[in-house]
């Protein structure tokens, strides 16, 4: 080969290596992954364009380094270096990258054994990757899924919290059913339970063994429509029992009703509550019949109400006899009396009137109570009545100086009634208002006609009745505090007797007053017969 | 030419007396690196500076024009180094570290380099590199001693100027470093051709 060939062979070949120069250049500068050249030793012998930006060192600062110089930790990354030289190819192997600026940058790391012609490993290549976005987002979705985790975990620990407390809570309702159970099943009373849709749904083992309740009735609707009375419990069991009406109380407790019935040779007396059940919200779920075995107490009302009886019977007797010999010795029938004897005299008869009045109260409350009290209705004129009342007062109303007014309509009707008990309800009402009246003070007696009542009204401006003392205005032995500290005497059985008095005729006596006033009694009676 | 008695001192008649007494050429690719180094290291008005004060030595060397692969002159490699020296007032040492940061730059180096297997391959084949960037003068590894950590490497029938020596040096240290991975690295001059040696010694320990 001549020379000139030869030149001209070397200049070829020169542009050739130029260009091979110019085009890695080009293409190390276009290339956007971090590409570095490791030398067998280990060593960078050359770097990318993106491989100086990535690291922030130029080039002649890297060149010669050691390969584990740009990595925060070298054992990694010269594992890998070695396991290249040995596989030939590793992928996507995650490390940090330390760059110039000690800035650490989470990077992926692949790498590719060289070979020479030989085929002798003459080093390797290690791409880089910038993995700082997908590590952002992989922490961020990590610390979401921390976070849903703890949430979730958060979740768990209430979820079991709250079963734990449910369970205990259950633990603490089965443990109440228990004792609320086991006190209703050893109550010495029956109580019966039904539920909303009027099924019998518990019965204790008192009132199966008084009333004889099977069972089978568990569970058994009371067919009576809004009537929880035990007259409707008789389809149930054979046992024969009496029901006695009591108060119709209100719409949460339907009725109180009392039940008479024999129980092991004894006749036992039951008064019964029935209520209505609620729940926390005031949802209905159900009626409870409570018990109470009220035989000892009649027991002791019946010797009490006999006692009292006899003991007025035997009074009455000697009463009398004192009456009518101190109205005897009054008279003149033992010859003449002085003056001190006659005063004497006439406060032992009074005080005997009293006694007999408290006599006749206590037998009419007996008779009362016992229900021996005997009327005889008729239809009466209502002024024959009222006119003797008022001339038995008469004397009373002087000595107050009392003014007293009457008022009626012209022609008064005719009331059924029995006089003689009217007239004690009128006496007792009367004599109440003059009583507690002082003196100049002024007592009204009004009859007017109603348009099914005759309508009676004993009006005074005495001492009133005080508020709290008025719910009891009709009961046994009831004083108001205000009278008990003015007058000494006074049975406290006069309006518990005028009362039933008119009850038993069908009418209402109502009261209207006001501490230090005065009072109101209305007293409504029926024209035509209305027994109750 | 007694290269060691003038000195540093470059002027036009210095040049024309490097560019009469040094033959041989070299690769345009040890040029480009000088120019590439000033540049980093001065921007492109230091390069500006170095050009003007090339030309005013009369030598017709343009950094912008010269290609890696072409050859030129050998002398233009000494008198850019004399000329770099004198423009920017560096020390020896500074030229060292031009010539310790010159492999970096070379692609024909870099190229080179990847294909060494070993240590003791890697520096029984370095006198290559002498090749492929000069036409004159023979670079020998003259003692390989790993196991003591030592190579010694010669350069023959290369009688230049003392400016090149330590640039060299530099050169020899960031060859070594590439091939043995040690930061601690040191290469002495043990014997200079400017000090009527027979050749050049430079002892790389590690």
């Amino acid at each position: 080969m001549g020379n000139k060939e030869e030149q001209f062979f070397a200049k070829n070949l020169q542009e050739d290596l130029e260009n091979l120069e110019r085009y890695i250049q080009e293409y190390s500068l276009f290339l956007p992954l971090a590409v570095y050249s490791i030398n067998p030793v280990g060593v960078v012998v050359d770097v990318n364009q993106t491989g100086k930006e990535i690291s922030g060192y130029e080039e002649t600062d890297l060149i010669g380094k050691s390969v584990d110089f740009l990595f925060s930790k070298k054992k990694p990354i010269n594992g890998l270096f070695q396991e290249t030289l040995k596989k030939g190819e590793i992928k996507n192997r995650e490390m940090e990258l330390v760059t110039k600026k000690k800035k650490k940058i989470p990077v992926r790391v692949s790498s590719a054994a060289r070979k020479d012609a030989d085929n002798n490993v003459i080093g390797c290549f290690l791409a880089i990757n910038d993995i700082t976005e997908i590590k952002k987002f992989q922490d961020k979705l990590e610390d979401k899924v921390k976070k849903r985790t703890k949430e979730l975990e958060k979740t768990k620990d209430k979820l079991a919290q709250t079963l734990e407390e449910t369970k205990e809570a259950k633990n603490k309702v089965e443990s109440e059913k228990n004792k609320t159970l086991a006190i209703i099943s050893n109550l010495v009373d029956p109580i019966i339970i039904l539920d909303q849709d009027k099924k019998i749904n518990l019965l204790n083992p008192k009132a199966r063994e008084v009333f004889n309740f099977p069972k089978s009735c568990i569970g058994k609707k009371v067919k009576k429509k809004d009537n929880f009375s035990m007259e409707n419990f008789k389809e149930f069991t054979k046992k024969e029992y009496q029901v006695v009406p009591g108060e119709e109380l209100d719409s949460s407790n339907p009725n109180e009703e009392e039940v008479e019935i024999e129980h092991d040779g004894e006749s036992l007396t039951y008064k019964i509550i029935t209520t209505k059940v609620y729940d926390s919200k005031e949802n209905y779920i159900g009626t409870m019949k409570i018990f109470s075995d009220m035989t000892r107490e009649k027991r002791i009302n019946r010797l009490k109400t006999e006692f009292v009886s006899i003991a007025a019977h035997q009074l009455r007797t000697p009463l009398s006899a004192i009456k009518w010999a101190i109205k005897m010795i009054l008279d003149g029938d033992t010859g003449e009396v002085t003056d001190d004897q006659r005063d004497l005299l006439k406060k032992g008869f009074e005080s005997n009137e009293r006694m007999i009045k408290l006599v006749n109260d206590m037998l009419n409350v007996t008779r009362i109570e016992e229900g021996r009290l005997q009327y005889n209705f008729a239809q009466e004129n209502f002024k024959e009545v009222y006119k003797t009342v008022l001339g038995n007062l008469d004397n009373k109303i002087k000595k107050k100086n009392i003014d007293f007014d009457v008022k009626k309509p012209q022609k008064m009707p005719q009331v059924y009634i029995d006089k003689e008990k009217i007239r004690l309800v009128l006496q007792n009402l009367l004599e109440n208002a003059v009583k507690y009246t002082p003196e100049n003070g002024k007592v009204s007696f009004t009859t007017k006609k109603g348009k099914k009542y005759l309508v009676i009204k004993v009006a005074d401006n005495g001492v009133g009745i005080p508020e709290k003392d008025r719910k009891k205005l009709f009961s046994k032995f009831f004083r108001a505090e205000n009278v008990k500290k003015m007058q000494t005497d006074g049975t406290g059985l006069g309006l518990f007797i005028a009362n039933n008095i008119v009850k038993k005729h069908g009418g209402e006596i109502k009261c209207k007053s006001e501490e230090g006033k005065g009072t109101e009694f209305s007293v409504y009676l029926p024209y035509k017969k209305e027994n109750k | 030419m007694n290269l060691r008695s003038n000195g540093d001192m470059i002027n036009q008649a210095e040049a024309q007396k490097i560019i009469r007494e040094v033959s041989g050429r070299n690769r345009g690719v040890t040029l480009r690196t000088d120019m590439q180094y000033v540049k980093s290291k001065k921007g492109k008005e230091g390069l500006t500076k170095l050009q003007k004060r090339v030309d005013e030595l009369g030598v017709d060397l343009k950094y912008e024009k010269i290609r890696n692969n072409e050859w030129y002159p050998a002398s233009w490699r000494i008198i850019s180094l004399l000329a770099i020296k004198k423009a920017f007032n560096w020390s020896d040492k500074q030229i060292f570290d031009m010539g310790y940061s010159a492999p970096k730059n070379s692609f024909v180096v870099k190229a080179l380099m990847r294909y060494f297997v070993s240590k003791r391959k890697s520096f029984e084949e370095t006198p290559k590199y002498w090749g492929k960037h000069w036409d004159i003068g023979e670079l020998e590894t003259y003692k390989l001693d790993l196991e003591n950590r030592v190579v010694v490497l010669r350069l023959k029938k290369f009688k230049a100027h003392p400016v090149l020596c330590q640039f060299l040096r530099g050169y020899f240290r960031a060859i070594a470093e590439l091939l043995i991975k040690e930061a601690k690295v040191s290469v002495e001059e043990t014997k200079c051709m400017a000090r009527q040696d027979p050749y050049h010694e430079f002892r790389v320990t590690w």
